[in-house]
């Protein structure tokens, strides 16, 4: 019995060597973030989801840069640029003292490269850059864009992940004619302020900062992002001051959270919109009227009171608060189940009829929200069947116009009121693509296909505009709510500005820690 | 020698099974309506983008000619490359088995070396207060949720008393043991590196005693219930006859016997647990087979969901062996053939 005491007191001594675990977050310069999952692939021409551009957004540098958190753009490699009356010429200037984190000068023979290898590996991130036919080199440090026609958003694209510029020398490392996608797929080849220290897969990715960066020295000298799948398990961390911001805490945790006192929760509009696919290609859903009635028998207040616990905002079509060409006096559908039943009755359908409504798992509330919209289209005599799928399944079968209604969520690449109106509503877009409602109506297209052409923004808008006033009369979707982005986040962190358009994207480079 | 003709025979079995289970899932996956290249590409993407990634990934050719095509890389040793990672199976594979293999280990071996003592005591002390006491305690283990339970020694250990460290296989600053086997513990144990290993040590406490409760409690009551039958046998009476010891007649006698039951469910659990500890692993970040899975079926990974079938497979096939085996040893009436 003795010798077991004594085995046991070694192995408690053994445990207090190694008792740092209860790691101090509280590092001046380490910032600690808490993230559900890892991320996959790193190169900015393969990668397409959001979690893992914040790794490369830091790790790269592109030519342009939204201005904190406004939707504007400014210079970050281009030091100014000139665009061709007929909008279909960019000039590009470069600012001469950016270099890759091996020392290589940025310059625009790098700026054409990046451009051409994404153009050739032509997998999810090159689909923004459609129109772009050729990238010149002028001289060491102009670069010219050409485009194959007039397209209105182009400049914010050049601001997405996919427009990262990528030290050319990863053609040192190609193999089989990938030009180096296996290379880069677990490391970086960039300008940006942070590069990767030490990556072990599923438990944490370190960044650690690049003192030479031509934006200054970033004060957070190393960024640690530690993967922890379970919401309460982070939320207890935080608590901790294990972790500086967690990232996956589900909206029941919020109002506990917001009493820490050492612990803030960052809230801001986003243009994370939710909606609901309409198949305007199947009975009755093919009837503008009856698309209207369910507009009508929604309970949007309901659902963002008692299921987003007020964290979201209803939307106003399909333009969200926030985008440019935003309509504040467009009909926005308000909770009237006697209207709504007038209009199915109207329609021809006074007893109702039964539809089968999609969602996933993949959205915490899909499924309380579900169960809202059953409870009030019950009250119009619309008998709602849920049907949850497995995310890949339910994607196949929204393409595949299998459906009734389904839920869906969207958020912008750019910032663009293009992003909304033409993939969800042009025609060429039907299926998964974007216009997941199969809606199809000529003279909207029309209007979309010239207000993409226009260069001038005020035209876009008064086009966009008149858009949205013909398809609020024919809702081809429901439009629900465009949610808050919310970040639980210690105090001791400053400096954080959210972008729209950049979530789960971190302004590393301005931000400190106390 | 019997033994060895026993143990290649059981391995040749296992052809035969790999080629069942192996036909199942890729039928079963691929069955699935669901287009992993939409996944590769984004949502955004044209219908020639889609189609030139199909081809690359060889999704676009008939169900039947990709699961040849499969066996014969399988053949060769090749399980693929995964679609989400773009890295080959095996390597990921690499990385998660000895993160579940060590804490499955770690769990089972406390299992039996809590069950069997609390199994006997039950046993011998049958309807005391002592048996009723431990019953209870193996009905609360049988009856939590894992992940609650998981949850409450977090904010017991981890945020409240302060003693153990919270979810994660090791200290954010120290590095990862590097070594031959990718388990930590052992890792660190081979290059005596103590700081690691303590940090190891104390991260897989809560985590593998969470994932052992539940079989304790299972466990606990086999070994109770076994002993009981055991201990009302004629040679138990005849030992006592004979004046043997207390402790001789439980133990030599009682236990030895009682054991066989135990052991099946010791080997079921181990593979139960390598591939299905999917709570624990998430509650605990714990980055092991169970969260692989998972993760590969919600982007209907096919390479890594077969990579990851076949493993199971093997280890099961592997379990139940070493099974058979502790049978003969442990009862020389049972016989390897």
């Amino acid at each position: 019995m003795k010798r077991v005491f004594w085995y046991f007191l070694a192995l408690l001594l053994v445990m207090g060597a190694g008792n740092q675990f209860v790691f101090a977050a509280n590092q001046p310069s380490t910032l600690v973030i808490a993230a559900p999952a890892d991320v996959r692939i790193l190169d900015p021409a393969v990668n397409f989801d959001n979690a893992s551009w914040r790794q490369t957004y830091v790790g790269y540098d592109r030519l342009v840069q939204y201005d904190g958190s406004s939707t504007r753009l400014k210079p970050m490699l281009a030091e100014s640029w000139e665009v061709s009356k007929d909008a279909k010429v960019y000039t590009f200037k470069l600012r001469k003292d950016a270099r890759f984190h091996d020392g290589t000068v940025v310059d625009a023979k790098a700026v054409k490269f990046s451009f051409d290898r994404l153009k050739k590996i032509g997998k999810g991130p090159s689909e923004a850059f459609a129109p772009l036919k050729e990238v010149q080199v002028v001289d060491q440090f102009t670069v010219r864009f050409i485009l194959d026609y007039p397209f209105g958003p182009f400049l914010s694209t050049l601001a997405t992940n996919g427009a990262s510029i990528v030290n050319p020398r990863v053609m040192e490392f190609e193999k089989d004619g990938d030009l180096g996608q296996a290379y880069l797929a677990d490391r970086m080849m960039g300008s940006g302020p942070y590069k990767i220290k030490e990556w072990v897969r599923d438990q944490r990715l370190v960044l650690e900062a690049n003192n030479d960066y031509w934006g200054g020295r970033p004060r957070i000298q190393q960024v640690i992002i530690r993967i922890v799948p379970e919401s309460s398990a982070q939320r207890m961390m935080l608590l901790k001051g294990e972790v500086d911001i967690a990232e996956g805490i589900l909206i029941d945790q919020y109002a506990k959270l917001r009493n820490e006192p050492n612990v803030t929760v960052f809230e801001a509009p986003s243009q994370l919109t939710n909606i609901v696919y309409m198949n305007n290609k199947r009975p009755p859903l093919n009837n503008p009227k009856v698309r209207q009635a369910l507009s009508y028998a929604v309970d949007y207040q309901g659902i963002i009171k008692h299921v987003l616990q007020g964290n979201a905002t209803q939307m106003r079509g399909p333009i969200p608060r926030g985008m440019w060409g935003y309509d504040e006096n467009l009909l926005q559908y308000k909770y009237d189940p006697a209207k709504a039943r007038r209009l199915l009755a109207e329609a021809g359908y006074p007893n109702g009829f039964k539809l089968k409504i999609m969602y996933a798992d993949r959205v915490p509330t899909w499924e309380q929200e579900v169960l809202a919209l059953q409870a009030s289209f019950a009250e119009i005599g619309v008998k709602l069947e849920p049907e949850l799928y497995a995310w890949p399944t339910l994607r196949e079968k929204v393409d595949r116009a299998d459906f009734d209604l389904s839920m869906g969520i969207w958020s912008p690449d750019y910032a663009d009121p293009y992003m909304f109106m033409h993939y969800w509503f042009h025609s060429s877009n039907q299926g998964l693509s974007g216009n997941r409602a199969f809606y199809k109506n000529e003279k909207v297209d029309a209007l979309l296909e010239q207000a993409a052409m226009s260069p001038s923004q005020q035209e876009r808008i008064r086009l966009y505009q008149q858009a949205q006033r013909m398809i609020i009369e024919e809702p081809p979707y429901i439009f629900l709510y465009q949610r808050n982005f919310l970040l639980p986040m210690s105090k001791r962190v400053k400096g954080f500005v959210f972008n729209p358009m950049l979530e789960n994207i971190y302004n590393l480079q301005n931000m400190s820690l106390e | 020698m019997q033994i060895w003709g026993f143990i290649v025979r059981r391995i040749l079995y296992l052809i035969p099974v790999l080629i069942g289970v192996t036909l199942i899932t890729f039928a079963l996956s691929h069955l699935v309506p669901g287009d992993p290249a939409r996944l590769i590409v984004g949502q955004r993407a044209s219908e020639e983008t889609l189609e030139r990634v199909r081809e690359e990934l060889g999704l676009n050719k008939p169900v039947p000619v990709q699961y040849i095509s499969y066996m014969k890389d399988l053949a060769r040793g090749n399980l693929g490359t995964s679609i989400r990672s773009q890295r080959p199976v095996i390597q990921d594979l690499r990385e998660r088995f000895p993160a579940s293999f060590e804490l499955t280990s770690l769990a089972l071996l406390f299992c039996v070396i809590v069950a069997v003592p609390l199994g006997v005591v039950c046993a011998v002390k049958r309807n005391k207060l002592v048996d009723h006491l431990i019953r209870v305690f193996a009905l609360f283990g049988v009856s939590m949720p894992v992940f609650w339970w998981g949850l409450i020694l977090l904010l017991i250990f981890y945020v409240i008393l302060g003693w153990l460290p919270g979810p994660g296989r090791i200290a954010m600053d120290i590095a990862a043991p590097a070594g031959p086997t990718g388990m930590y513990l052992l890792d660190s144990l081979i290059a005596g590196d103590w700081q690691a290993f303590g940090s190891a040590l104390s991260h897989i406490i809560l985590p593998a005693f969470c994932l052992s409760y539940v079989y304790l409690a299972i466990m606990t009551r086999m070994v109770r219930s076994s002993m009981l039958e055991v201990l009302n046998q004629e040679y138990i009476r005849t030992a006592r006859a004979n004046g043997l010891s207390e402790w001789t007649i439980v133990v030599r006698h009682g236990l030895r016997n009682a054991l066989v039951p135990t052991v099946t469910i010791l080997g079921l659990s181990f593979g139960e647990l390598i591939g299905g500890a999917i709570l624990t692993e998430a509650i605990f970040a714990w980055p092991g087979l169970g969260s692989y899975l998972v993760e590969s079926i919600g982007f209907l990974d096919f390479p890594s969901i077969m990579g990851f079938t076949i493993l199971i497979c093997v280890i099961y096939v592997m379990v139940n062996l070493l099974v058979d085996i502790a049978y003969g040893l442990l009862d020389p009436q049972i016989r390897w053939n």
